[in-house]
């Protein structure tokens, strides 16, 4: 009679599991394109079988284990850092390459060219008021360039500024989000697939503003590091960054956790791209207190070398003027001296407007071996080949990603026994295409060597 | 002429861009497919290269900037390959602690190739 009482209850047992594993399956087909989802798995465990005991054998629900493959995860993760660094890359260095926009012959290029024609002018007619006046206009219309480009980038460094608040912002609301997902996955009884597809979701928006490495706990929980060092949310508690700007120094963003500076540690993302900005590429055109910054080294150079010449004899005159205790605002600061007229220059020493001509060539040495043309020709294209680089790597980051995400979709219920197989084939098809794509990079670089590249 | 090696580039470009497409969903046959892609515009390039070689810089524009484009996919199909093969070298060593554990040394062990035994009595 004990017998038939177990074989009854087994049976209600295996009813009851094979029902959860329904259950599981059905939660799959709907939530097969919830962002985040991962397929979940019934595990079925047999019950003791020993008929002394009166144990009849037979099976019960076990855990609902995820297919997740946590390196699947991490790898799109990381696709997901890249792309974040990559497009703010691109949007960033597009604000910077319009402040030197040389396409349509307008600005400092076109005002500098101006400048030393009027210079050549003067030359052949030194006593002319006419070409004297010319002279004064276009020397103002090139400080005033000066200054409108300095303010332009000075503009472009307060919306970076202004990003990087927003970004950390936005990381500390997500890494509260998470902290709070944590908690309830660690109150929750078992695994919570809607849970797990919310915590997921958030992990790869996060991201996408830095590089972080999420650990899964045993409850379900995320502990996340910020680059595997700095706390972010452990368990149910978040860790909040910090952001001060202090624009001019030589570290002008500074990102905190619990008050240390953490800057160094930050690596990749929307975060990533926007320090670098904001305390590497701005700076080396406008300056801080530990370099001068292109712009001004350029500016100062052309004052200092007019300067120069206009006052060697007597009367002289300093056409330019600017601040000379800092060093890294003579772009904003630069100006003509608003006393000076063609009367002054006129009255000149014979021979003053001629040695003009020998201006480029002293100026190149200070300009490492350019001329103020070549030299700022040389600062828009580096500008224009930073963003072009910028926009190559986003093109293959969105590849990347995609491809991590494909990998992730095949990698997710596959039995260890396939994957195996499949691993051994991967092996010898990726040592094929690796030496012709070796091959075909030899190539494209010869293509490249053999036409002339235009800058 | 000139019209024509813009071409030819473009066609080279056509053939590892195909490479990348394929290199976005690899599989092993994807991953064979994709090295037929690239063979074929190893050989294309090849002929590209013999008929300019030891001439004059190519000035066109258009076949500067294809060549510019063309470097930039080759560097695409570079990085997608190395991103598949470096995802799949980490899933074998995962795979190997999974199922075979790990060396003496601390590294994953190899995953053994699983054979098949059948007994009949």
């Amino acid at each position: 009679m004990a017998s038939i009482q177990s074989a009854l209850n087994n049976a209600a047992a295996a009813l009851d599991a094979f029902s959860q594993v329904m259950d599981v399956t059905e939660n799959n087909v709907t939530n097969a394109s919830t962002p985040g989802y991962a397929k979940q798995t019934q595990t079925l465990e047999p019950l003791s079988f020993d008929l002394a005991e009166g144990d009849m054998g037979g099976v019960r629900a076990g855990q609902v284990v995820s297919a997740r493959d946590q390196y699947a995860e991490q790898t799109v993760r990381s696709a997901q850092t890249a792309l974040g660094q990559s497009t703010q890359d691109v949007a960033s260095l597009t604000n910077v390459q319009s402040v030197f926009d040389i396409s349509d012959g307008t600005g400092l290029a076109s005002d500098l060219n101006t400048l030393f024609s009027n210079f050549s002018a003067w030359a052949q007619t030194p006593t002319s008021p006419t070409a004297s006046q010319a002279v004064i206009t276009s020397a103002g219309n090139v400080a005033q360039d000066f200054n409108e480009t300095y303010q332009a980038l000075t503009t472009v460094q307060a919306s970076a500024g202004t990003q990087l608040r927003t970004t950390v912002g936005d990381i500390n609301q997500l890494t509260a989000q998470l902290a709070g997902l944590n908690s309830q996955a660690a109150e929750a009884s078992g695994p919570n697939a809607g849970l797990d597809a919310q915590i997921d979701s958030t992990l790869e928006q996060l991201s996408q503003y830095a590089g972080i490495t999420a650990m899964p706990q045993s409850d379900g929980s995320y502990n996340v590091l910020l680059n595997g060092q700095i706390p972010l949310v452990l368990n149910g508690a978040q860790y909040q960054l910090g952001c001060t700007l202090n624009p001019g120094s030589p570290q002008a963003a500074t990102i905190l956790s619990g008050g240390a500076d953490v800057t160094a540690q930050v690596d990749g993302g929307q975060l990533g791209s926007l320090i670098d900005t904001y305390n590497t590429v701005l700076p080396s055109y406008l300056g801080d207190s530990s370099q001068q910054g292109q712009l001004n080294a350029m500016a100062q150079q052309l004052a200092d070398s007019v300067n120069g010449i206009l006052s060697a004899g007597s009367p002289g005159l300093a056409l330019f003027d600017y601040d000379p205790t800092s060093p890294s605002t003579v772009a904003q600061t630069l100006s003509v001296d608003p006393s000076a007229t063609t009367a002054q220059l006129t009255a000149l020493p014979v021979g003053t407007p001629a040695s003009l001509s020998g201006l480029e060539s002293a100026a190149q040495e200070a300009l490492g071996g350019s001329t103020f043309s070549e030299y700022y020709g040389q600062m828009a294209s580096s500008a224009g080949a930073a963003l072009s680089t910028a926009t190559n790597r986003q093109t293959t980051e969105q590849a990347t990603l995609a491809q991590a995400q494909n990998l992730r979709q095949q990698s997710s219920g596959v039995s260890l026994d396939q994957e195996a197989m499949t691993m051994i084939q991967f092996q010898s098809a990726y040592d094929a295409c690796s030496k012709m794509v070796t091959t075909l990079d030899q190539l494209s670089q010869d293509a490249i060597d053999m036409v002339q590249v235009f800058t | 002429m000139a019209k024509e090696d813009g071409k030819t580039l473009a066609d080279v470009r056509a053939e590892v861009q195909r490479a990348c497409d394929l290199l976005c969903a690899p599989s092993p046959a994807a991953v064979d497919r994709c090295t037929v892609a690239i063979g074929s515009a190893i050989s294309l390039l090849g002929e590209w290269r013999k008929r300019f070689q030891g001439h004059d810089p190519i000035t066109n524009r258009m076949t500067v900037e294809e060549a510019l484009r063309l470097r930039a996919t080759v560097q695409r199909v570079s990085r997608l390959l190395e991103a598949a093969a470096a995802y799949h070298a980490g899933w074998r060593q995962a795979l190997g602690s999974l199922c075979a554990g790990y060396t003496a040394s601390g590294g994953a062990a190899a995953a053994a190739r699983p054979g098949r035994l059948c007994l009949r009595g």
